[in-house]
């Protein structure tokens, strides 16, 4: 069964800044699949369409078989709480203790009245503790957020997509702030919860290496188009010099995955 | 050779430079605008050094009148007017009483207690604290419509922001009149005063608050499938609260020194207190009075800085 299938799907900024240009892409349910290319390519502006925070300008773009231009209100919710993201920046709250940054996981199965009633008391506290012993740092349940380590913090937002347990799991350059050794440790993480809950992964990765070495499929993405989408022996060296050739470092990127206004929190 | 080659390396810097900029007729007409203006201004203010070294000795004079602070009305019980037929410990006590006591009771407090130092003291920081509470419960959804990322439509944007913003430029000493004649002098009064301007001022804190929140956490809070108000408690609540309470606390402390100058317009407070005895030229008891408003100042500062490192 489908996961995603995008035709044409472009996103378009201000009118002029094109962040993702007509890009075809097929995931199967269960599929792992890597995107790289350089920085300013689009890659996260074509995440945060696939987990339905932005819709596309043009094109079509099918999640679970439901058109995303179709879903509204409780459903596109809905949509929403079936991907579970995590963020190079992790986009924890600092201030809130560990286990409610877990327990955030669940909001789209709670109420309001329960999740405001968890703030000050938190619920589902095993489930909490079983997402942290996953990622291996249950000894920080009550610890304030901001006080933990880089890595340890990304293992948060891990937990968190755990809590969520989602259908497909979308990671943004999760390790691009960690260091090396880390990285590692936390891309084959990912890979091992989607192998055993059977979910989808998607991930954005700044290191060639790690895609090639653990992927399946990798799709090189390049100005806003796929490039190539091939598994990791059929990647060549030419292709990936194509890939980053005349890719300056940090050309334009900050106008091209950025949103065009800052996005409403009522929509 | 070599020389000159440098020299013209250096010549070269001094080319690259800049060219200075040029301070055309422009700049001196609004030097000259401004001078004016400061003139003017001074003109206008009555500002005169040679009266006010002459006056400094009547500064002196009149400090000195203050000299030494007559405490005598808060430590003289005979100035608290104590009422006959009910004990002191019937009328400090909550206890119920047999009617024509109760009568008698209730009208010490209400009418007697607040005229005095210590009662109009007590007055000013329940309005303060009365006029805070009720402006943050009444400010805090404001800032939440009034802030552009959080609000519900573009119109309620504007229409609460513009609100907002009138109410803001009416003085509390003004909003105190009008509320005098609404709803009569005393407390009351000066306390819908407060409670009015504190809410504008905290609802434009709030929502400016609310508009500098990290944004990637409230992506990331509204990927996990949550709706408006799980956003606002798990995304944005926590990331303004250190400054509502801080907004808050600083409001207080202000809201205390406006209760106190309310008074002064018959709007309940200790102000009254001190007008009164400042036009009736008892300056030692105006002294004692000004002192009690200095310790509450100080003690409201100190607490509310405490509680500030505490919370935040």
């Amino acid at each position: 069964m489908d996961q995603y299938r995008l035709e044409k799907v472009s996103k378009i900024f201000d009118r002029r800044l094109v962040a993702v240009d007509g890009i075809d892409l097929g995931v199967q349910r269960g599929e792992r699949v890597a995107l790289i290319g350089p920085s300013g390519a689009g890659k996260t502006t074509l995440f945060r369409m696939l987990n339905c925070t932005l819709r596309p300008t043009a094109g079509r773009l099918w999640i679970n078989g439901d058109e995303v231009v179709t879903l509204h209100g409780k459903r596109l919710r809905e949509a929403r709480r079936k991907i579970g993201t995590i963020y190079q920046q992790h986009n924890l709250v600092p201030r809130l203790k560990v286990v409610h940054n877990v327990l955030a996981g669940n909001l789209g199965q709670w109420s309001t009245v329960r999740s405001l009633s968890s703030l000050f008391r938190p619920v589902d506290l095993e489930l909490a503790n079983r997402a942290l012993r996953q990622v291996g740092i249950e000894e920080k349940i009550f610890a304030r957020t901001d006080e933990l380590s880089g890595g340890q913090q990304q293992r948060v937002a891990i937990a968190r997509v755990l809590m969520q347990d989602p259908e497909a799991i979308l990671a943004d350059e999760p390790v691009s702030s960690v260091d090396p050794s880390l990285a590692t440790v936390i891309v084959k993480l990912l890979i091992e919860i989607s192998q055993k809950t059977r979910k989808t992964l998607l991930i954005n990765l700044h290191g060639v290496d790690l895609a090639l070495a653990y992927f399946p499929r990798v799709v090189g993405i390049k100005n806003g188009k796929a490039l190539f989408d091939l598994p990791p022996d059929k990647v060549s060296d030419s292709l990936l010099e194509e890939l980053y050739s005349g890719h300056l470092p940090d050309n334009q990127e900050n106008g091209l995955t950025d949103e065009e206004s800052k996005p409403l929190v009522y929509q | 050779m070599a020389q000159q080659s440098a020299a013209q390396g250096e010549m070269d810097i001094f080319s690259e430079a800049p060219p200075e900029p040029k301070r055309g007729l422009r700049f001196f007409l609004w030097l000259l605008v401004i001078l004016f203006l400061l003139v003017w201004s001074f003109q206008g203010a009555k500002i005169r050094p040679g009266e006010l070294v002459e006056g400094i000795p009547q500064i002196f004079a009149t400090v000195g009148r203050m000299l030494p602070p007559d405490f005598s009305k808060i430590t003289d019980a005979k100035s608290y007017f104590f009422p006959e037929g009910i004990s002191l410990t019937q009328l400090l006590s909550p206890l119920p009483l047999p009617e024509e006591q109760q009568r008698i009771k209730r009208r010490w407090w209400d009418n007697t207690f607040p005229q005095t130092i210590v009662g109009a003291t007590i007055e000013t920081i329940q309005m303060a604290l009365a006029g805070t509470f009720l402006a943050l419960l009444v400010a805090f959804p404001v800032g939440f419509l009034a802030a552009r990322n959080t609000t519900p439509h573009p119109w309620v944007y504007s229409g609460v922001r513009s609100v907002l913003n009138f109410l803001r430029t009416i003085p509390d000493l003004a909003l105190g009149l009008l509320f005098v004649a609404a709803v009569g002098l005393g407390a009351f009064a000066g306390t819908l005063a407060l409670f009015i301007h504190t809410t504008t001022v905290l609802g434009k804190l709030l929502s400016e608050a609310v508009e500098n929140i990290d944004e990637g956490v409230v992506e990331a809070i509204r990927a996990t499938g949550a709706g408006y108000t799980q956003i606002l408690a798990f995304a944005v609540l926590p990331q303004i609260l250190p400054d509502l309470i801080s907004f808050t606390l600083y409001r207080l402390e202000t809201n205390i020194r406006s209760a106190s100058v309310l008074g002064l317009i018959g709007a309940g407070g200790i102000g009254y207190l001190m007008n009164t005895s400042f036009r009736t030229f008892q300056y030692q008891e105006a002294a004692a009075i000004v002192l009690v408003l200095v310790v509450l100042v100080v003690l409201v500062d100190y607490a509310s800085s405490r509680l500030r490192e505490w919370v935040v």
